[in-house]
């Protein structure tokens, strides 16, 4: 069967973390034009900012419930999500930050909407991510730099790069398999702890971020050394910054073999 | 009273003259409200959202660890989402008048 293009269309865009400050124009006239717009963002004064910019839009938040799966959360949201699209409308899905860095809804609605036939892509926006590196003056090209979600490498074994940054996300539900829970205690980050202490020394210096939601907001920048993570207050919107704990090392044998492509 | 607060976190986000603490302080003493000002100027994000009336808890993870997430379990039928979004959205329509009104 061919594809053909409907009527009906799906954009979703990233609102930034900074009400006001971070809104690209155009996922703003995105959200002012469409025909209905979903949102998911990270505080409720941010939801009414975007709330006022058109007349039809609708949180996704009523679909979390604490003890529910964030799965089953998630079909939801992109089963709202496409019923919009495929009665015809112009739809566009409002999420907090890039759309596309750590958000599984987007991702799933746009290529379900692209299977189906219809137009849709996304607009990139500026994620937690993209404010870390500036809060922090971080510059992900120094060392390199390592992202994970927190229960992702817990869950899996991955390699960790300890002459790089690694910076762990999602770290209030650190390690919770059923993904039923708003926040794990404790015991979790104690074994995530244990991973780590596998590369890193326990007094090495490790960061709690969360990026400012309104301006007149202090971005969260604390610092702890690694062993205290277990007891630190953590909630959804915190992430963790591991600094490099070794130099870069040097290999010796290409620098040898790059000298004879020279010479 | 919410949507003029707003309006002005939005102008103090997007505003270059409005990023130093004193320029955002000078700035907030235009709200009315004492309690409004206080909970922004001791940023006390829950109360603020509690005195604008928004909605407070806000779960922000949209992210799944799992490479292949096993199949969700299925909803009990009983179960439904508090404020359904087409019930909030014709609510929100109705309040459209305010806010063309506002605007």
């Amino acid at each position: 069967m061919s594809v053909q293009q409907q009527s009906g269309s799906l954009v979703c865009v990233g609102t930034g973390m900074t009400l006001g400050s971070h809104i690209s124009p155009l996922s703003r006239s995105y959200i002012e034009q469409a025909d209905v717009v979903f949102v998911l963002v990270a505080d409720g004064i941010t939801e009414q900012w975007i709330e006022g910019m058109n007349a039809d839009v609708r949180s996704l938040q009523p679909f979390y419930k604490e003890g529910k799966s964030r799965l089953l959360s998630y079909q939801q949201m992109v089963a709202a999500i496409l019923t919009e699209v495929r009665a015809g409308k112009n739809v566009v899905g409002a999420f907090y930050g890039h759309p596309g860095v750590f958000a599984l809804v987007p991702h799933k609605a746009i290529s379900t909407a692209r299977e189906e036939g219809y137009q849709a892509h996304m607009e990139p926006g500026i994620s937690a991510e993209d404010c870390l590196y500036a809060d922090l003056a971080i510059d992900p090209g120094s060392k390199g730099c390592q992202h994970y979600e927190a229960s992702q490498l817990m869950f899996y074994h991955r390699v960790i790069d300890p002459s790089a940054y690694l910076i762990l996300w999602q770290l209030g539900v650190a390690g919770d398999k059923s993904l039923t829970k708003f926040a794990t205690e404790a015991a979790y980050r104690q074994l995530l702890v244990d991973i780590l202490l596998e590369q890193y020394p326990p007094e090495h210096k490790v960061y709690l971020y969360e990026a400012a939601c309104l301006s007149v907001q202090s971005k969260r920048v604390e610092c702890i050394v690694l062993q205290q993570l277990p007891e630190a207050e953590v909630s959804l919107k915190t992430t963790l910054v591991i600094p490099p704990c070794r130099p870069l090392q040097l290999n010796k044998e290409m620098e040898q073999r790059l000298k004879q492509l020279v010479s | 009273m919410m949507h003029d607060i707003i309006r002005l976190l939005e102008t103090l986000g997007a505003d270059a003259r409005y990023t130093s603490f004193d320029e955002q302080t000078a700035q907030l003493e235009a709200i009315d409200d004492a309690e409004v000002r206080q909970a922004i100027q001791t940023e006390s994000i829950t109360k603020l959202e509690t005195l604008l009336g928004v909605r407070s808890n806000v779960v922000c993870a949209i992210f799944a660890p799992e490479e292949e997430p096993e199949q969700a379990p299925e909803e009990d039928p009983k179960e439904q989402p508090e404020d359904e979004p087409e019930k909030e959205s014709a609510i929100k329509k109705h309040s459209a008048e305010k806010l063309s009104g506002a605007a």
